[in-house]
Order: C-alpha cells, then structure tokens, then sequence
C-alpha cells in the first residue's frame, strides 16, 4: 500500500492509497506511528479518497490512532470516504468515535 | 479456478498476501454471475474477515495449509463453503461486540466476525474430519 504524506496548514495529511485490510493495515499503522514525535503539535487527517474498500483490520488502526491521539491531546479526523467504507464504519458504530468530513477543505476548517 | 454449472471453487494459501487474490477472483465472480458490486464487495468483507481470523489464529503454525472455497449461485442467494484443516475455530461462538460503548472502553479489535454476521443472512459451522467447515449464505 502506498500512502502519500503532505502537510497543509500544519496539518499532516496522510492519504492511503488501495484496500486497507488485514494484509496492508500494519503499513498505515506504522506511517502513523513514525509521525509521533517529529511533528509534534500537528493536527492528523486521513484522507480515504483512494480507499475503496476496509475491512475490521483498517477499523482496528483508527481507533487504535483515536484513543493515541486523544491520549496525547492531538486532534485527529477522516475525510472523503467513499460510500462502502463509510457504511462499514457506521455499522460499527465508528462515526461516533471518529471526527468523518466530506472532503479536505472542511477537514483544515475544521482544524482551526 | 474450476467451473461447474453456477459453482466455482478456489484455494488460497495461508497468507494475508493471499487477499489480494480472493478480491480478484470474487471480482471476476461476480462478473461472470452479474451480481450487483455491492454484493460482491460485502462478500468480499465476510469471506476476509473469515480467512484473515483463520490464517491468523488457526493455521499459522503449519505453514503449507490451504484454505478452500466453493461458491454456489442459486436463484436467490450465494452458499458459500470455507473448510481448512488448522485448529477448531467456530465463528458463530464469537462473542458479539458492544458497540455502545463509550470511546475509553472499546476494545480495539474484534469486529472481524461482527462484520462477517452483518454482511451474510446466515452462518453455519461443523467440525469434520479435522476440519473447520464454515457455510455462509446471502440473500441476493
């Protein structure tokens, strides 16, 4: 899985690229886990445009990156999820734990 | 991948790797079959978090252990047959996860089997011969 790392309005924008599941999933954990400490006080978006598809593995990294964010007093928030994706996080009741915006602009909006 | 009348089966080894293919092949299914791609793609999640539990729990320690799927059209719904040969695993006695639990107390993990249940109208499981015999079907 490639994941594409920019940073906007101090805000890192991490942006997986393919299917997140239990094979591909260890590779977002660890990208989000080499954040930690270099950017420290940076805001954390996911942007799921280029993920079509997740699965428990994909869910288990982003509440495991909720609580480490929330832990640290670190905000962090989803965006541009596709219809699939966003059904599976709503079946798990993921929406209530995890910040989702339409699309990146309202994301860094948000961020302020 | 072997074609009988509106039946096909497939093996994967025991690697996560292996997921790619099982989205590739249910991919070409349900061309063949002209199923809608909301059902393959919840298919999809039912047989990878079935597979991902297996590789990861069941078999891991006998590393040559395939996996084995029959997939079966019928009028109105998908019968699909997972067997593999690792330890006794029954899905349906997985415990059922709380999800009104408040952001603290959630465990991280364990929805695999709980996204199985929501995407497949039923699951069965036997112990046979040394095998795990997983039967899941969806309505479609």
């Amino acid at each position: 899985m490639d994941i594409r790392k920019t940073e906007e309005q101090g805000v890192i924008i991490l942006a997986p690229d393919g299917r997140l599941d239990s094979n591909s999933a260890p590779i977002l954990e660890q990208e989000i886990g080499s954040i930690g400490s270099d950017d420290e006080g940076h805001h954390l978006l996911l942007d799921f445009s280029k993920v079509e598809y997740i699965s428990s593995a994909g869910l288990r990294v982003v509440l495991k990156t909720v609580k480490e964010r929330q832990a640290a007093s670190k905000s962090f928030a989803v965006s541009n999820m596709q219809d699939h994706v966003r059904e599976v996080f709503e079946i798990s009741g993921f929406d209530s734990y995890v910040t989702i915006h339409p699309d990146t602009p309202q994301a860094l909006a948000n961020f302020k | 991948m072997i074609m009988a009348t509106q039946k096909i089966t497939f093996s994967l080894s025991n690697s996560l790797s292996e997921l790619e293919r099982l989205s590739e092949l249910l991919s070409l299914i349900g061309e063949k079959w002209s199923l809608p791609g909301k059902i393959i793609l919840q298919l999809n999640l039912a047989l990878d978090e079935l597979f991902t539990n297996v590789v990861s729990y069941g078999i891991e320690r006998e590393p040559d252990q395939e996996v084995h799927f029959t997939i079966a059209h019928r009028e109105d719904e998908i019968e699909i047959v997972v067997s593999d040969g690792g330890q006794s695993f029954d899905p349906t006695q997985a415990p059922v996860p709380d999800l009104n639990l408040s952001l603290d107390d959630q465990p991280v993990g364990g929805l695999g089997i709980f996204l199985m249940r929501q995407y497949t109208d039923n699951i069965e499981y036997r112990r046979e011969n040394g095998k795990n015999i997983v039967t899941l079907t969806k309505k479609i």
